[in-house]
């Protein structure tokens, strides 16, 4: 059956199907992308922290907006190519709108990638580093083990899986290979027993019964009753032996302590266990390793530092608190200096600026918010800046992490320092963990990339397998490009304002 | 709405005109965020480059009547997402 008003209009609306369908789904979309913005604003109104500026990649975001610009541009005219009948012309313009889309999403790409490498480290006074992992360096926990105490109960073997050498553990029996079977099996032992144990229990019960019931019918009834409840347990007990006869020495037991030959050597990230201490690290499922706590600790080359919620948090003294005895210089003693001068001399400035614009504007008070800019600084511009002004000064910053007590070397003026667990709060890389912004940030940008990536499917659809339907009727053609040109500029409208929101606000 | 091969032969300079503008506006907006902070600015800004994408390139400008209705209310429904926060802010007792 032919369907009607696929190229016609209906008379009555005077649209044809495919716009009004795609009118009526750009209209869900409009709320589905509403409500995500209305959540933007609730997240940064509601936000406790200093909401961040700056720490997008405006150039490349500078850039993915000026391709999706083109990008609607083109598929403008690969429509207005098919509408005037040049199929080459569609061709060459749609190709470009293709080629824009792969382009912003591997842009995209980059811009994730660069976020997911970035780490924070907050430390115990809310200061806070920020900067990569030192190359080869993980943030995992090193220990070398001797004895482990395995837990049986749950049948979590996990632990397995992060011990670095082929440590082997022994019981006072001998070996015992620790492999997923032998937990499985070992659970599967334990739950018989257990069941046998259990129905024993009935019989000793019934046995007391029928021990007060004094004779009679009901005390026959009921030792016959203990009988096969004896009988059934002991036939579970025999299967238990006889099936599983390597693991009758643990029978009952819900932990066993092993050594291990050679040692243990266990790397594993934090998340994955509940205690650790110089001797002793316990996994979440309560298996024990005891030895020797090698390193707990972040090795990171840092490229910032941000002492905005080390002054924003009152109940540590927030603004009152002195600035060179922040946390961080532990670690940077060399930049503690020019950071402080840095400092004063941004807050000096905006209080001047915002006085002379209050006497300006007499009884008005300064519409800026306080620029807390001048509290978190990137290394690379805090050099820069000394370099400038203090041309000809003592040798400073850079090099200087050398003679820091435990600080490596650094490069480019990135000092590369070690953490240790005990002073870290909080931990992450820059994604949605980090904080509400960065929540909002992937789920409206990852979002849109999908929108970017399933309207590049369609168009590339019409790009590819065109050429028939304009060869049958190249109007129909021309209206499902449109109707997915209509798509493809709605992605571009809402970047429109992603890029400023996100980006540049 | 642009129909004959003639009248589209005619809207194409707009088409490259509108993107254009677009690119301007889209350096106009990064220089205005680096002067002020203002988030007014940028996302007026942001309307008006909208608007044309909405207006030209979606051909807004002249559609039938049908897809008005529509979004109209699509707009209704969508600003009243976007006010929801100001109750978040109202405080009868504390102002």
């Amino acid at each position: 059956m032919e369907i009607p008003y696929t190229v016609s209009a209906r008379s009555d609306t005077g649209l044809w199907n495919a716009k009004i369908g795609i009118w009526l789904f750009l209209a869900s979309e409009v709320m589905l992308f509403g409500g995500l913005f209305s959540s933007y604003i609730f997240l940064r109104l509601g936000a406790d922290y200093p909401w961040p500026h700056g720490e997008l990649n405006v150039p490349l975001g500078f850039i993915n907006t000026i391709i999706l610009i083109l990008s609607s541009v083109f598929v403008v005219m690969a429509w207005a190519s098919l509408k005037m009948r040049q199929y080459g012309n569609y061709l060459k313009w749609m190709s470009a709108v293709i080629l824009c889309a792969l382009i912003f999403l591997v842009n995209k790409g980059f811009e994730y990638h660069a976020k997911f490498e970035h780490k924070t480290v907050v430390l115990k006074d809310r200061s806070v580093l920020a900067g990569h992992l030192a190359e080869g360096a993980s943030a995992d926990i090193r220990f070398r083990a001797k004895y482990a105490t395995v837990d049986f109960t749950n049948g979590n073997h996990r632990f397995l899986r992060f011990i670095e050498n082929d440590a082997r553990f022994f019981s006072e029996k001998g070996e015992v290979k620790m492999e997923r079977a032998w937990f499985e099996r070992y659970r599967q032992a334990n739950r018989m027993q257990a069941k046998a144990d259990y129905l024993g229990g009935e019989a000793a019960r019934l046995e007391g019964e029928a021990e007060e019931a004094q004779g009679g019918a009901s005390a026959q009834e009921l030792r016959k009753r203990a009988e096969a409840f004896r009988r059934d347990s002991k036939a579970l007990a025999d299967e238990v032996k006889k099936s599983y006869p390597d693991l009758e020495d643990f029978g009952g037991t819900t932990s066993m302590r092993f050594e291990l030959r050679p040692e243990a050597e266990i790397s594993v990230p934090r998340k994955e266990i509940t205690a650790w201490g110089d001797n002793e690290l316990t996994f979440k499922d309560a298996t024990v390793f005891e030895g020797l706590l090698e390193s707990a600790m972040v090795k990171l080359v840092v490229d910032e530092i941000d002492l905005q919620e080390f002054f924003s948090r009152s109940e540590h003294g927030g603004a009152d608190r002195d600035a060179a005895e922040a946390g961080v210089f532990r670690y940077v003693p060399e930049v503690q200096e020019a950071f402080v001068r840095r400092r004063e001399e941004g807050r000096a400035e905006f209080e001047s600026k915002k006085s002379a614009w209050e006497r300006k504007h007499s009884g008005k008070t300064f519409p800026e918010p306080a620029y807390q800019g001048y509290d978190k600084v990137y290394l690379d511009k805090l050099h820069a800046h000394e370099g400038g002004s203090h041309e000809g000064d003592e040798k400073h910053g850079v090099g200087g992490g050398a003679d820091a007590g435990g600080a490596g070397g650094g490069h480019g003026g990135h000092p590369t320092v070690e953490i240790p667990y005990q002073d870290i709060r909080f931990f992450s890389s820059y994604t949605p963990k980090k904080n509400t912004y960065y929540a909002i940030y992937f789920t409206l940008t990852g979002l849109h990339g999908l929108h970017v990536l399933g309207g590049a499917l369609v168009l590339s659809f019409f790009l590819i397998f065109g050429k028939s339907l304009y060869r049958k009727n190249p109007e129909h053609l021309a209206n499902r490009v449109e109707v997915g040109g209509l798509f493809w500029h709605f992605v571009d409208l809402v970047w429109i304002f992603l890029f400023p929101i996100l980006y540049l606000m | 709405m642009a129909e004959t091969p003639e009248e589209i032969r005619k809207h194409i300079r707009l088409y490259w005109g509108v993107g254009i503008t677009l690119l301007v506006f889209t350096v106009i907006t990064v220089v205005v965020a680096k002067i002020t902070p203002s988030i007014t600015i940028g996302l007026l800004i942001a309307t008006f480059k909208a608007g044309l994408v909405a207006l030209i390139f979606m051909h807004l400008n002249s559609e039938k009547p049908m897809i008005y209705k529509i979004l109209f209310f699509t707009a209704i429904f969508a600003a009243g997402l976007l006010w929801l926060f100001i109750w978040s802010l109202k405080d009868p007792i504390m102002r």
